[in-house]
């Protein structure tokens, strides 16, 4: 329908993905996780699952930010590799 | 996140705008489920959001809405059993498990004065159970992990 936007939200999401992966801090690897869930349910909400939407947006971009986070207050917060 | 962070413009946000907000969003998701997106699973997940956010706004021992583990643990357990009361309330009056079609629904219909039918109403009672589960786990899970790890 909406090809330029769906194809430019895929490939923010790939671009949020690889910054996930390198990125040193991981208080950023983990918001830019949330950007990536978020921008994944963006996409579910525009193929016409809006259930399946709301699920992502609620559990990947807000509880499993909050639960990352409460696991890097134990450990280190920054990684060698 | 276990220390208060003093931010006047983040304590504000967190408790009288976006925590209410969440909240009342969560309760239409959990009733309107058999009609529009939504249902139990999504509507715990956010009330479950909303409690998490007031805790991290405002540190684990601040922070209004403290809920304790074994009250969590309870309510968990009751979600099951309104899950299970749904199923087997059917198989009581002759019909099959999780079987929505026996649940009587005239004396609600003429209390409320609405039309649901027996089977919205099933659907009702199931997400209700869901709801109180995933809810109470969800924020029993953050308690564990980053309440009391650091005295």
């Amino acid at each position: 329908m909406i090809w330029w936007l769906e194809l430019s939200l895929f490939g923010l999401l790939v671009v949020a993905a690889l910054i996930a992966l390198s990125v040193r801090d991981m208080i950023a690897a983990v918001a830019t996780l949330s950007v990536y869930s978020f921008l994944a349910a963006v996409l579910l909400a525009l193929m016409g699952a809006v259930d399946v939407a709301l699920t992502e947006a609620a559990l990947g971009a807000g509880v499993t930010g909050v639960f990352l986070i409460g696991a890097i207050s134990v450990v280190e917060r920054r990684t060698p590799d | 996140m276990n220390d208060r962070y003093d931010s006047v413009i983040l304590h504000f946000i967190a408790r009288v705008f976006l925590v209410p907000l969440i909240l009342v969003f969560g309760v239409y998701v959990l009733l309107h489920g058999e009609l529009s997106p939504g249902g139990g699973f999504q509507a715990g997940a956010i009330v479950a959001a909303a409690l998490l956010l007031v805790r991290l706004a405002l540190g684990n021992r601040q922070a209004a809405l403290r809920i304790p583990q074994g009250l969590l643990i309870w309510l968990a357990c009751i979600g099951l059993g309104i899950y299970m009361f749904g199923g087997i309330l059917p198989l009581i009056l002759g019909y099959n498990f999780l079987d929505y079609a026996p649940i009587p629904v005239d004396w609600y219909n003429q209390f409320a004065g609405e039309a649901r039918t027996a089977r919205s109403m099933g659907i009702l009672i199931i997400e209700i159970g869901v709801f109180f589960g995933v809810a109470a786990v969800l924020v029993l899970i953050y308690d564990l992990v980053a309440g009391s790890s650091r005295q």
